[in-house]
């Protein structure tokens, strides 16, 4: 005889509602822990995603300004000639960027706690 | 059958060999992603947590993760300590829940309780220790598999006990062992 008793219909719920809540807590990975990191001159600078706002930066041919505004990182304005960096809009997932490459400055995000922005690759497991 | 005094030792040793034959057909089912997994080295457990004396279950315990761990060749990486952390939570919340929940509960429930367990554990390990918070990413899929293959295992469990004349033997050779041995 297998008929299946009260624990496990209970137990079978309880895991349901554990899913649920894993991914709940998986897709609020991530949220206001990135960071932007600066590169301009041989300096690093640091701003947290989850606050707005702006740094203007030297470097050779002038000034380089980066705004951090809704959670995203930009360059709103630079002293190059052809204003690609600006057209690069802005980012803000982990280790993806934005530069000015005629003024050497490089805005990246990283992951905040773990240091690196890293990705987990199945063959990890 | 004869029933020998060194039975409860030969049938310890006897779950621990399945598991490790588990391993291996285990090791032979494709796996569409490298973290599902089916636990059929986790049925010899599943088993022999009704009749087993706990430091019996636990040798059975220790011979699955150490079989597991040859089998697939982890058993000198950070891999085998994610297993047995895993089976050892695992083990123990099956029992616990075997033996409060009583005739309320079957071994389906037992079962899914373990692969709960586990996985949860897992999941935990691999966020605090070694991947960081990345890897929550994989939390519902490693989760979720992990209490499919629960259920089915459990399912198959249960089926297997009410009919197993095999099982019943094996039972009764172990407890009259154990009466032998007091």
């Amino acid at each position: 005889m297998h008929r299946l008793r009260i624990l496990d219909y209970i137990i079978f719920l309880l895991s349901l509602a554990v899913v649920t809540a894993s991914v709940f807590w998986s897709a609020s990975s991530g949220e206001g822990e990135l960071i932007a990191e600066i590169e301009a001159s041989g300096e690093v600078y640091i701003m947290p995603l989850s606050r707005d706002g702006s740094l203007v930066l030297k470097g050779p041919v002038g000034d380089t300004r980066v705004d951090v505004a809704d959670g995203e990182v930009f360059i709103s304005d630079s002293d190059c000639r052809d204003k690609i960096c600006v057209a690069m809009g802005p980012v803000s997932t982990p280790s993806s960027w934005v530069a000015c490459l005629p003024n050497r400055v490089f805005v990246r995000v990283v992951a905040g706690n773990s240091g690196k922005g890293t990705e987990v690759d199945a063959g990890a497991f | 059958m004869p029933v020998r005094s060194d039975d409860r030792r030969e049938i310890t040793a006897f779950l621990g060999a399945l598991c490790l034959f588990l391993s291996a057909v285990e090791y032979l089912i494709p796996k569409p992603l490298p973290f599902l997994r089916l636990g059929l080295a986790n049925l010899p457990l599943l088993l022999g947590l009704r009749f087993l004396k706990p430091v019996d279950l636990i040798l059975v315990l220790l011979l699955k993760v150490i079989g597991q761990g040859l089998v697939n060749g982890t058993l000198a990486s950070y891999v085998f300590l994610f297993s047995l952390a895993g089976s050892v939570v695992s083990v123990f919340t099956m029992s616990m829940v075997y033996r409060l929940g009583g005739r309320h509960v079957g071994l389906v429930g037992v079962s899914l309780s373990g692969a709960l367990a586990s996985s949860l554990v897992q999941v935990a390990l691999a966020v605090t220790f070694v991947f960081g918070e990345t890897a929550r990413v994989i939390a519902p899929f490693s989760i979720g598999s992990g209490i499919v293959t629960g259920l089915i295992i459990g399912v198959f469990a249960e089926r297997f006990v009410s009919s197993s004349g095999w099982l019943k033997g094996i039972e009764r050779r172990y407890s009259i062992s154990l009466e032998d041995s007091k």
